[in-house]
């Protein structure tokens, strides 16, 4: 669906470059994650391929089309959910929907059902402006889905969210995808990422440093081993053994029949060591 | 058309919440209350005190007065303009179909229809001065250019509401511009030349039965009406990218 070749990009009047020479392509229904700390160029790519920088070198293609080339009927395809939550604040949460609906030709879907889905359904007639962050955050992620769109860019789509309504709205960018909707997700949070990416991409000073799905990257920078940790007497210790050949290990059998055995853990890595290990950058 | 259609219903909900712009909204209708009860008592007492007939002067009241209608709804969309701006949504409605160059034709062609046809109904209903109404089309279309200028001119140079509000009383200045038409030494005419309303008004008054060059106050009018719009623009623009 999305095809990116050699993008490079440089803010008019600047000498730093933004994006340099940035490779990808994204499957249709696929979750694509922009792993990076601020300052890296998440957002520029998102600016490009939202189509609001066109002055770029190198290609951006979606659905074949260069979007250099495209113009207001490709944002009647995409959804945008920006990091800021962005509304008429004196508009209650229904009439901020409503009126995005009429900006599209498109039939859209209705507003209350997607209050509904992320928590909001108490909040459809109060005004924006009494929102916390987090009702912003997910009303902002109803708009970007709110005209159907086949391509949807979310950034940040769980910041300030509580850990239910974190999970309402997991839940309800999962049924897009399942949905056949492609959806592109800016976050510096590892377990969204981990959670709901099929690949991610980790971002570092404008280059894209190692793309790949977050378990084969754990598993390709883990250890293969697990750790063991049990208790003798007072003494809390660990043990690890090598994963291959651990039915036969008998060290580690014998482990098992331990009285103190507290915790066994495999020893694959973090998105977030991995991102160090590869950027040599941390990502907050 | 929806789509300006849900704007302006959204234009009309919050100002339902404000209710100093409301009020500016009003303008013309304080205007012909003012020519309708005010002026004429004002006529019979400069008449008596001053011994002083303000009748001769009617056109230059009527160019003066003319302004306030597209300055006013001008303003009026400056302020839901940076109001837009602050709030982040011209990011995200330039991410929709309707694009930031469509929200910027509707915010700045809109006070020109109202300008025209609110700066229009006033002239035609204060009924102070004679006119042509072929020739009073023209100066009609230049004086709601006012709107427009008014608009872009408090979203290149404001920061925010506050500043908006500084630059709205300094744009009062412009009020100067039929004061120099009307009071100028000819020798002196040039000084002005820079201001729109200068040429708004000299385009009004030229239109009148009494009127003189009225194509040279046109051509000029446009020609600077366009020049500071394309600057207040680009620095809008500037601004907001």
């Amino acid at each position: 669906m999305i095809e990116v070749k050699g993008l490079t990009y440089r803010y008019p009047g600047t000498e730093k470059t933004a994006l340099r020479d940035v490779s990808f392509t994204v499957s249709r229904g696929e979750i694509f994650g922009f792993l990076g700390p601020s300052g890296v160029g998440k957002s520029t790519l998102q600016k490009v391929m939202i189509g609001i920088l066109k002055d770029y070198a190198g290609s951006v293609k979606v659905e074949g089309q260069e979007l250099r080339e495209t113009g207001a009927e490709y944002l009647e395809k995409i959804g945008v959910a920006f990091e800021t939550p962005y509304f008429y604040h004196k508009f209650t949460a229904l009439e901020n929907l409503r009126f995005f609906s009429s900006l599209y030709r498109n039939k859209t879907l209705s507003p209350v059902d997607l209050l509904k889905q992320v928590g909001l359904s108490d909040a459809v007639h109060q005004r924006v402006s009494s929102f916390s962050k987090g009702m912003k955050t997910r009303l902002n992620v109803c708009r970007a889905f709110l005209h159907d769109p086949e391509l949807v860019f979310l950034d940040e789509p769980t910041s300030g969210l509580d850990p239910v309504s974190t999970e309402a709205v997991k839940k309800l960018i999962l049924e897009k995808k399942a949905e056949g909707k492609t959806i592109l997700l800016t976050t510096h949070h590892m377990a969204i990422a981990e959670e709901l990416c099929d690949r991610v991409a980790l971002i570092v000073d404008g280059k894209i440093a190692l793309i790949d799905a977050p378990r084969v990257m754990k598993l390709k920078y883990g250890r293969k081993m697990v750790r063991v940790e049990y208790r003798d007497g007072d003494r809390l210790l660990a043990r690890e053994f090598p994963l291959s050949g651990l039915a036969q290990n008998d060290a580690f059998l014998r482990l098992l029949s331990h009285d103190g055995l507290e915790t066994i853990h495999t020893q694959e890595t973090t998105l977030e060591r991995i991102f160090i290990a590869v950027t040599g950058r941390k990502l907050a | 058309m929806t789509r300006w259609l849900y704007l302006i219903l959204g234009d009309v909900r919050r100002l339902r919440h404000d209710w100093v712009l409301l009020m500016s909204f009003a303008s013309p209708l304080f205007l012909l209350i003012f020519v309708w009860v005010v002026l004429p008592w004002m006529e019979w007492g400069v008449q008596h005190v001053f011994h002083f007939s303000i009748r001769p002067h009617l056109d230059f009241i009527m160019s003066f007065l003319a302004l306030v209608t597209p300055m006013t709804i001008g303003m009026l969309a400056g302020f839901l303009l940076l109001d837009d701006r602050d709030e982040g949504m011209l990011l995200v409605l330039a991410v929709t179909p309707m694009t930031k160059r469509g929200y910027l034709v509707y915010r700045l062609v809109l006070p020109v229809l109202l300008g025209f046809f609110f700066t229009g109904a006033f002239i035609l209903l204060a009924n102070l001065v004679q006119f042509d109404s072929a020739r009073l089309l023209p100066s009609l279309l230049m004086l709601s250019l006012e709107a427009p200028l008014a608009t872009l001119f408090l979203g290149a140079w404001a920061q925010n509401k506050v500043e908006g509000l500084a630059i709205s009383k300094l744009m009062g200045l412009s009020f100067f511009g039929p004061v120099a038409v009307c009071f100028l030494p000819p020798q002196w005419q040039w000084a002005a030349w820079w201001l729109p309303t200068y040429w708004a008004s000299a385009a009004f008054l030229s239109g009148l039965p009494a009127g003189q060059h009225f194509f040279v106050a046109h051509g000029m009018g446009f020609v600077i009406h366009g020049l500071w719009m394309w600057v207040a623009y680009r620095m809008f623009i500037r601004r907001v990218e």
